[in-house]
């Protein structure tokens, strides 16, 4: 940064207009995102790693009645289904709100659409990364050897990310016309969860129901994680089944997007 | 002069507001009545302006006009219909005071982030982070969050965010009722340095005398579309008189001078019951009053003096409240029956002030009523009596004429 040398009156006072210049932007929102999420909360920022380790210790006490005996080292098996699939939810659910929530702003300030829903998708990527502490805890705990494929986990949450992105492009384009997508996401959400082996064991599904795992993005992204937290590598196949969920999504998020984003603000 | 913002023809066409597809089974059910896309309404129509660099505009209209809409077109939140609107320029929009602000944040950090929502680079902004607490008046309390301000501090910060940088084009929307009276002056003060800098201005307020002292130039627009656009010493006034209309019958438009001290007395018609008006009105005004209410002039009767002169006396109007037809009166002597019947006339106003006895160069009006139908008619001199007499005589009853000049 030259701020050093220009002199304050010669600074252009504006950004240039591309997406390339509104990274400022981006990271302003996402400041405030978490600033505005734990304000006035005595804990603070801690409950973005508290509140996945509440909720794996509260799925774990009644799963584990279930399962554990199926899965080894249930509570990693847990662990990270669960802070995959609240990545997930997180990120889509948010980004569908973010429209309609910064309604007011929209409809008054000419500010590049885009950067609303990908400001909760990078706020859900930060929450993700301080979940993945206690998923550690627990890989620490078990006493699950730390490995070098354990750095093919970026290569899923990247997947996931994008995926999820795209999901909440979309989601965020129909609310604006539609109230009642966001109900149906709820249940859609809920779906997913029970339609994914998070808490019960893969071998669940196979069988007759295989095909509901096969097409399953969510399965595909989990499975790829949970593989590469126990020192394995993911086959070829699975690489590009991540991959290829990630890009379809986002392509088809930023088609629609970009499709009914100069309606928007006739209809806040 | 190079051109900034040019609207060319741009209308805006969207549904109306109670019309919008809240849900799918709406939606569904619409489809297939096949009422998609109907109950739609221009909210701008057919607009065309330019506005030259260092121009300051003011945009007039009553609520409902299409004031925020058209500014909504020029900074580019909505996008025409049809038709095109061009802008050159970095836009400012102060149409959103304290909008981007958020109350959890604390001042400073919504430097930041309003900053960076208004299209600020961080680095100018870094530079700029003290002028602007500065000018804010906020002190110590700019490290408090937002949500412990009060209103006129939030809006003294986000007016100090908003000007910090003078833009090309800056956009205002009602935005100089900010915080207390000593501060007002420093916002009127800031603009009028921005628009010395050159800047463009786009200036909507309700506030006829901010608009007459920063603008050069007014626009009036209702309905959509533009009614009047020039210097804003003839805009103004115009506008001024027909903004009182909606509750008050338009015989309430204050008389404009004359080079000869006259006005017009203008006759107008109601497109819907058909009922007479005589009223004093300036004569730009006739014709905006034809296009954007219910009245089409007919045209001018008489020209009347506005006020009391050596030799006139008053020209009174009454309603009748039974059939909602007028009746004039020369002088109170005249009115006096009027006066006596509350219950039946209402008394509304002096339409003008008119001759009672013929002098050298006025001519006669004389008032003609048929029993038969309710109201009075009006023909100016002895000329045009005779078309009604023609028609036929025994119909008609004569009221005193007065005189007038023609």
């Amino acid at each position: 940064m030259p701020d050093a040398e220009v002199h304050p009156e010669r600074l252009p006072p504006y950004r240039r207009p591309g997406f390339r210049h509104d990274g400022f932007l981006v990271s302003e929102l996402v400041k405030r995102d978490f600033k505005a999420r734990y304000d006035r909360s005595i804990l603070g920022m801690f409950w973005c790693v508290l509140q996945p380790t509440l909720t794996m210790g509260l799925l774990y006490a009644v799963f584990s009645l279930f399962f554990k005996s199926a899965i080894p080292n249930f509570p990693l098996y847990l662990i990270s289904g669960i802070v995959f699939y609240q990545f997930f939810v997180e990120t889509t659910t948010t980004a569908m709100r973010s429209i309609q929530e910064n309604a007011e702003l929209i409809t008054k300030v000419k500010v590049p659409l885009w950067t609303y829903p990908v400001t909760r998708a990078v706020s859900s990527l930060v929450n993700f990364l301080f979940a993945l502490i206690p998923l550690f805890c627990v890989v620490l705990l078990t006493r699950v050897p730390l490995r070098p494929t354990m750095l093919l986990l970026s290569f899923s949450t990247a997947c996931m990310l994008f995926f999820a992105l795209g999901i909440g492009l979309v989601l965020a384009a129909l609310a604006v016309f539609f109230s009642d997508v966001k109900f149906l996401w709820g249940f859609a959400c809920m779906l997913c969860m029970y339609a994914t082996p998070i808490f019960y064991p893969e071998r669940a599904l196979t069988g007759g129901h295989h095909w509901m795992v096969y097409f399953n993005p969510l399965y595909h992204m989990i499975h790829f994680s949970r593989t590469a937290l126990n020192g394995g590598v993911p086959p070829a196949p699975e690489f590009a089944a991540c991959a290829l969920f990630a890009a379809v999504s986002f392509g088809l998020g930023i088609v629609l997007f970009r499709a009914l984003k100069n309606k928007f603000a006739l209809q806040l | 002069m190079d051109t900034l913002i040019e609207a060319s023809h741009a209308s805006l066409r969207f549904s109306a507001p109670t019309d919008r597809k809240g849900s799918v089974k709406k939606w569904v059910l619409d489809a297939l009545r096949g009422r998609v896309g109907h109950d739609r309404f221009l909210a701008v129509d057919d607009v065309s302006f330019r506005i030259g660099r260092g121009e300051a505009v003011g945009l007039v209209g009553r609520n409902g006009a299409g004031k925020s809409t058209l500014l909504k077109l020029v900074t580019g939140i909505v996008r025409p219909t049809s038709g095109t609107i061009a802008v050159r320029g970095q836009v400012a929009p102060l149409l959103a005071l304290g909008n981007g602000l958020d109350p959890a944040l604390t001042g400073r950090e919504n430097v930041y982030l309003n900053g960076a929502i208004l299209g600020y680079e961080k680095a100018w902004l870094r530079a700029h982070e003290a002028d602007i607490v500065e000018f804010s008046e906020l002190g110590d309390f700019i490290d408090a969050p937002v949500r412990t301000y009060s209103s006129g501090m939030t809006m003294r910060l986000a007016f100090s965010i908003a000007t910090a940088a003078s833009p090309e084009i800056l956009i205002l929307d009602e935005v100089l009722a900010v915080g207390d009276a000593a501060f007002q002056a420093k916002c009127r003060a800031r603009i009028g340095e921005i628009i010395d800098d050159g800047a463009t201005v786009f200036f909507v307020s309700h506030s006829l005398a901010d608009i007459r002292k920063l603008c050069a130039r007014a626009i009036w627009i209702e309905k959509g579309r533009v009614v009047l656009d020039g210097p804003v010493g003839d805009v103004c006034p115009v506008f001024e008189e027909f903004s009182k209309l909606p509750f008050i019958p338009i015989g309430d438009f204050l008389p404009g001078g004359r080079p000869d001290g006259t006005v017009p007395v203008v006759r107008f018609r109601n497109k819907r019951d058909g009922r007479h008006l005589l009223t004093a009105v300036r004569e730009e005004m006739k014709n905006i009053v034809s296009k954007l209410s219910e009245w089409v002039c007919e045209g001018v009767v008489f020209r009347t003096f506005p006020e009391a002169a050596p030799g006139t006396v008053p020209l009174l109007r009454f309603l009748n409240l039974s059939n909602g037809v007028h009746a004039l009166a020369v002088g109170e002597g005249e009115a006096a029956p009027y006066r006596e019947r509350p219950d039946l006339w209402k008394y509304e106003k002096v339409v003008g002030h008119v001759f009672p006895v013929a002098a050298p160069g006025l001519v006669p009006v004389h008032r003609l009523a048929r029993p038969d139908r309710p109201g009075i008619r009006i023909a100016v001199g002895d000329s045009e009596r005779g078309v009604f007499l023609s028609t036929d005589p025994s119909l008609f009853v004569f009221g005193k004429p007065f005189y007038v000049q023609p």
